[in-house]
């Protein structure tokens, strides 16, 4: 059985041609595209589980690629690229991808970054459908949050992410361990992920994303849910 | 103008002219003859100066008392009223020609000096035009010695503590003086020998000296021209510090261009090396069919890497001021050929149209290293600024004493203003520098190649349709010459 479907976009056929034996050689399904253009059009066709997309490429480019998948899907984007710089890392992430990996990496953690993308925070009791919090409704199987004025949809990381933190609400949880329960143990010092994701978050959920009421930063430590969740 | 002696002679002469005149030939009253000889005077004062006149005034009071006034063929004078007569045309006389000649001295000043603000200005020109090289100091001290018509003139420059000689004679024996004038701001000047020496003075430091022979010329002119001096030494010094920097700044954006172009180029290879080997590592016991391949994709990977390593040195080694090319009579379609062959990498399947047109396949003489790297650059830059599923043409035409490459792709177009422009080093499209890799040198040591075999590289552009045109000379005689 197929571990899941992947779709490497890359202008280099090298890279395509390489990840494309690893990956397969794992037990995953895999389809390329070498162009944004062609991944927009594999991804209706191929509907792959996950995608991993090269942010330098000529035409539409990773991120503008990145953003459109993301206008209209909930795929796991893992971004490439060979700068390691944190401008770039913020820029993926705020364009919508769930991770990165610079290059060149070991097929170790490519792999461990795959399976973290495709993970899900498993639903704690009663977690499963929908939540109301004050004024807010989280729908966890529709994956979608209201706040009275606006409904938003999430995607799986910010899903996880709200999963997370509503899980634990009243408590500070630590970035490392937001990390490593929504990204997976090889994570712990990222934590410009949480800073993009929570601001999304804030974004979907707040009706102030400059002063939230629900989730509040707690300064070098991490984040706290405020209010008692209740099943809706 | 003639000698004084000569004018003075002839001045009497004149005297003597007119008195034969007004007593023999045209027999005048004394008022008359009066009046005749105050005109003498005053041309003669306007001609030639005060000293002419006055002799010829002199003469000519004594000729005017004997032959004019009575009793006429003697020196003495029976009428008082007569001596007031003789007595006004002598100080009308001196005064007159006083007058004249200083008008005439004023004048010569006001040419004189309206002469030297034109040579002022014709040097501040020069000083302009002269190229910022080496030599500046010198130039300016040729300048100066043509320009002022001096027999010497030279120049101490007291930071490089060099002399700079010009004029026709030698500027001797004073260079103690110079360095003083150059180290303290002393001057120095010798009327008998014409030779000036002058501080050269930004603000009120000096910073040289100047030494000017053969013609003496009022301070004004002399600081005047010390002052040019100065704004065109630091204008000089300047250039060579902007020269300086302007190295500095490219040898660094080579650098950093390089380790860029580099950081995505080999990062590329490097990336499916540490992916197939880490993936073998990490499993071990995975299947024959993808070990194998896995294997296989670290071995050309390696050798892709290992060109790139030799391109990239190549690159830097033809960036220096100067490319030795060595010829060989060479087939321009197998040439070609050879350089698409090396790039299916690169291609991806795109579609490669070759066309070769005439009977027979031109020969070139060219070196092939060098050529085979333009091309590649050529068909490398049309690959990656053209959708992949448009295709790349290229077309070999021989034409006259020629040959002409043509790379022809279906890009988006190359805008007009920025055609001029992509041939300079580092030159990068605003529009996609942050898209597609490069370096911003390939384009430029294409084009320095084909001028290195005296042939060009070109480029016309139009939405839809570029087209890069390398043309080179068939024969060895045309690129030798």
């Amino acid at each position: 059985m197929s571990a899941g479907r992947i779709l490497i976009v890359d202008d280099e056929p090298r890279i395509r041609r390489v990840m494309r034996t690893t990956l397969a050689s794992e037990g995953y399904e895999v389809d390329d595209a070498k162009t944004g253009e062609e991944a927009l059009e594999k991804v209706r066709e191929f509907r792959p589980d996950l995608v991993l997309l090269d942010i330098n490429m000529t035409g539409m480019g990773g991120m503008a690629t990145c953003r459109t998948i993301r206008s209209d899907t909930n795929i796991p984007i893992i971004m490439l690229t060979v700068r390691n710089a944190e401008a770039d890392k913020v820029q993926a992430l705020d364009a919508g991808a769930d991770d990165f990996v610079t290059k060149p990496f070991s097929t170790p953690e490519l792999l461990a970054r795959i399976r973290a993308a495709l993970r899900r925070v498993p639903p704690a009791q009663g977690a499963q459908g929908r939540l109301r919090v004050g004024g807010v409704l989280i729908d966890f199987s529709g994956r979608t949050v209201s706040n009275g004025a606006t409904t938003a949809h999430l995607t799986p990381k910010e899903l996880d992410l709200l999963r997370y933190l509503t899980q634990h609400a009243n408590e500070v949880v630590s970035h490392r361990e937001l990390l490593q329960a929504v990204w997976g143990p090889d994570y712990g010092d990222q934590t410009e992920y949480l800073r993009v994701f929570v601001r999304n978050l804030r974004k979907k959920l707040e009706r102030d994303p400059e002063h939230p009421e629900y989730i509040a930063t707690e300064p070098w430590v991490g984040y706290r849910f405020n209010g008692q969740p209740e099943p809706a | 103008m003639l000698p004084r002696v000569l004018r003075l002679t002839m001045s009497l002469a004149g005297v003597a002219a007119l008195t034969f005149e007004a007593r023999v030939l045209l027999p005048v009253n004394p008022t008359t003859a009066g009046f005749e000889y105050l005109i003498l005077v005053l041309v003669i004062a306007t001609l030639w100066g005060f000293v002419e006149a006055l002799a010829a005034s002199l003469t000519a009071a004594v000729t005017f008392n004997y032959f004019f006034l009575p009793p006429i063929g003697a020196f003495t004078i029976e009428d008082p009223q007569n001596w007031v007569a003789l007595g006004s045309f002598l100080a009308t006389g001196v005064i007159a020609s006083r007058l004249s000649a200083i008008a005439k001295q004023r004048t010569h000043d006001a040419v004189s000096r309206q002469q030297d603000v034109e040579r002022l200005y014709t040097f501040s020109r020069s000083i302009l035009l002269i190229a910022s090289t080496d030599s500046f100091p010198k130039e300016l001290a040729t300048k100066l010695a043509d320009i002022f018509e001096l027999s010497a003139a030279v120049l101490y420059d007291r930071r490089a503590g060099e002399f700079h000689r010009a004029g026709p004679s030698e500027f001797e024996g004073m260079d103690d003086q110079l360095r003083e004038a150059a180290l303290h701001g002393t001057s120095f000047s010798d009327p008998a020998g014409r030779r000036q020496i002058t501080a050269v003075r930004l603000g009120s430091e000096p910073i040289a000296s100047l030494g000017l022979q053969g013609s003496h010329m009022p301070d004004s002119v002399v600081q005047g021209i010390a002052n040019l001096i100065a704004i065109g030494l630091e204008r000089a010094r300047a250039q060579d510090l902007a020269h300086q920097i302007e190295a500095a700044r490219e040898s660094e954006q080579l650098r950093t261009t390089l380790i860029d172009a580099m950081a995505h180029e080999f990062k590329t290879p490097l990336t499916s090396i540490k992916a197939a080997t880490t993936s073998l590592l990490a499993a071990p016991t995975q299947a024959e069919e993808s070990r194998t391949e896995l294997l296989r994709i670290a071995d050309e990977e390696a050798d892709h890497l290992r060109d790139l390593i030799d391109n990239a040195v190549e690159m830097a080694r033809l960036d220096g001021p100067r490319i030795d090319v060595v010829l060989e009579e060479s087939n321009m379609v197998e040439v070609v050929r050879e350089v698409l062959g090396s790039m299916r990498g690169e291609m991806d399947g795109r579609i490669v149209e070759l066309n070769a047109n005439g009977p027979t396949s031109p020969c070139v003489a060219l070196d092939r290293r060098l050529i085979k790297l333009a091309v590649k650059q050529i068909v490398d830059n049309a690959l990656k600024y053209s959708p992949p599923e448009t295709p790349i043409q290229i077309r070999i035409d021989p034409a006259g004493g020629a040959v002409s490459l043509d790379v022809t792709n279906g890009g988006p177009g190359i805008p007009p203003l920025e055609q001029s422009r992509i041939f300079d080093r580092f030159y990068r499209s605003p529009s996609h520098k942050d898209q597609i890799p490069g370096s911003g040198l390939g384009l430029s040591i294409a084009h320095r190649i084909a001028e290195a075999h005296k042939g060009d590289l070109t480029v016309e552009s139009r939405p839809g349709e570029t087209t890069f045109r390398l043309t080179l000379p068939l024969s060895h005689e045309e690129v030798r010459n």
